[in-house]
C-alpha cells in the first residue's frame, strides 16, 4: 500500500464531513501522520449541516444521482449539499491518488469530471463491459 | 454435502449436522470455543446453500453475546478464513499503474446519501483507476443505488472477476457479507472491518500500486495506517488486542456494538 488515507467525521460519520471538522489519518509511502483535521473550507466548499445530505430509498438515491451526475453543470439548488458532499469525498480520493495536488485542485477536478460527463461516462463503461462479460458467460454455459 | 480444503487440516466434509456441534459449543460453552472451532464454523457459513438462515442468525448472534468475536484469536482466526476464500479479480496493467478505492465501514446510523460511491465515480471520470469494494452490501443499499439508476447489474463472481479496462471503475462485491446479511442478523462492525481489512488484504496486499480513502465511523480505523504499513495477520491481531486493552475504547466499542448488532 503506497498512501491511504483514513477519516472519521467529528459527529462519527464513515465520510469527510460536509458539516465540519474531519479527523484524519494519512499513510504515505511508509509514513504515517496522525489525527489531523480537516474542514470543508480546506476544499473550498461550504459546510451544510447533515440533515441535508440524506439518503432515501434506492430509487430516491438514485435520482438524486441522476440528477448531479447529468445536470450538465445546472446542479438544482436543493441538491448543492449533496454535490459539495461528494466533490470533497472525491477531492480526497484524487489526493490519494497523486493526481490532485491538494484538496482545492481535488474538487475542481472531481467537479469537471460530474458536469462534463465523464464520471456518468465512466459508469456506463462498467455498465457495457459487466453486460458484455455476463453475455460470455452466459453464451459459454449455453455452449 | 460440501468439502474444502485447510492447508493445516485434511479435506473434511460440510454439512448442517458438521455445524451443530459447533454451534451447541459456541452456545452452552463458549469459553471452549477456540480459533479452530471459529475457522470451522465460517468455513461452513461461507459455503453456498448449506446452512439455514437462522442458523447462520443464531450463530452470529451467540458470538456476540459471548463476546467471542472481540477475542483476537477469533479475529485473526476469521481474517484467516476470509482471506482463504476471498476472490482475486483480474487487473490490467496493475504493475504499470495504480488503482484506488473508496471504502466506508458504514453503520453510522445518519442514513446519509451515499457518497462514496458517487464519490469513487466522479474520481474515476477524473481519471483515477477506481475499484470500489462494496462494503456496504450488508448494512445499506448503494449498489442498489447504482442499480436503480442505471440498470448496472452486479454480478457478483463475475465482478470479481471483471477485466479492469482503461480508465474506469469497477465494483466489487464481498460475496461474503451477502450471505451473513441473509440471516437477518447484522455483524459486528469488528466482524465487517474484518471481512473489510480481510477482503482489501486479498485484493492489495501483494500490489504495490494501490492507493486508498478509508471511512471509519469511530477511532477504530485509526489503528489501521500502522497495519497498512506491517500488514499481516499478526499486526491484526496485535491491534485488536490494543484495542480491547484500552478501556474508554472497550466501553466505547460496547456502545457500537449494542447500538449495531441487531439493527436488522
Amino acid at each position: 500500500m503506497e498512501r491511504a488515507l483514513v477519516v472519521c467525521g467529528y459527529e462519527k460519520i464513515d465520510e469527510i464531513s460536509c458539516a465540519g471538522p474531519t479527523w484524519i489519518w494519512e499513510l504515505n509511502h511508509g509514513r504515517v501522520t496522525e489525527g489531523t483535521i480537516i474542514t470543508p473550507e480546506d476544499f473550498g466548499l461550504s459546510r451544510h449541516s447533515l440533515n441535508r445530505v440524506m439518503g432515501g430509498s434506492p430509487e430516491e438515491n438514485a435520482e438524486t444521482f441522476k440528477r448531479i451526475f447529468c445536470s450538465g453543470g445546472n446542479v438544482p439548488k436543493d441538491l448543492i449539499p449533496v454535490l459539495e458532499f461528494v466533490l470533497m469525498n472525491a477531492s480526497a480520493l484524487l489526493v490519494v491518488a497523486g493526481i490532485a495536488e491538494d484538496y482545492k485542485e481535488g474538487t475542481k477536478l472531481a467537479r469537471e469530471s460530474i458536469f462534463s460527463g465523464k464520471a456518468w461516462k465512466a459508469l456506463e463503461t462498467f455498465k457495457d463491459e459487466g453486460a458484455r462479460f455476463a453475455s460470455k458467460v452466459i453464451l459459454f454455459r449455453i455452449s | 454435502m460440501f468439502k474444502y480444503l485447510d492447508s493445516a487440516m485434511a479435506p473434511k466434509e460440510l454439512s448442517m449436522q458438521t455445524f451443530r456441534p459447533l454451534l451447541a459449543r459456541l452456545v452452552q460453552t463458549p469459553e471452549y470455543f477456540s480459533a479452530n472451532d471459529l475457522k470451522e464454523a465460517l468455513n461452513h457459513l461461507f459455503t453456498p446453500d448449506l446452512l439455514d438462515p437462522t442458523q447462520i442468525g443464531a450463530f452470529l448472534v451467540a458470538l456476540h453475546i459471548h463476546r467471542v468475536e472481540r477475542r483476537p484469536e477469533s479475529l485473526s482466526a476469521a481474517a484467516a478464513v476470509l482471506r482463504e476464500r476471498a476472490l482475486k479479480p483480474a487487473i490490467e496493467d496493475l504493475d504499470k499503474d495504480f488503482t484506488v478505492d473508496i471504502v466506508g465501514t458504514g453503520g453510522d446510523g445518519f442514513n446519509l446519501f451515499n457518497v462514496s460511491t458517487a464519490a469513487g465515480i466522479a474520481a474515476a471520470g477524473a481519471g483515477a483507476r477506481v475499484i470500489k469494494v462494496c462494503c456496504h452490501a450488508v448494512i445499506s443499499i448503494p449498489c442498489a443505488d447504482i442499480k436503480h439508476s442505471m440498470g448496472v447489474e452486479l454480478h457478483r463472481r463475475l465482478q470479481a472477476q471483471l477485466i479492469f479496462l482503461s480508465r474506469s471503475i469497477a465494483f466489487l462485491l464481498p460475496h461474503h457479507l451477502e450471505r451473513l446479511s441473509r440471516s437477518g442478523v447484522f455483524p459486528s462492525p469488528l466482524f465487517l472491518h474484518l471481512i473489510i481489512t480481510a477482503h482489501w488484504q486479498r485484493l492489495h496486499h501483494t500490489e504495490k500500486h494501490c492507493r486508498a480513502a478509508l471511512c471509519s465511523t469511530s477511532w477504530v480505523l485509526s489503528l489501521i495506517p500502522q497495519a497498512l504499513v506491517e500488514w499481516s495477520l499478526e499486526s491484526l491481531k496485535k491491534s485488536s488486542a490494543i484495542l480491547l486493552r484500552n478501556r474508554f475504547m472497550r466501553v466505547a466499542w460496547n456502545a457500537l456494538l449494542s447500538s449495531a448488532v441487531m439493527r436488522r
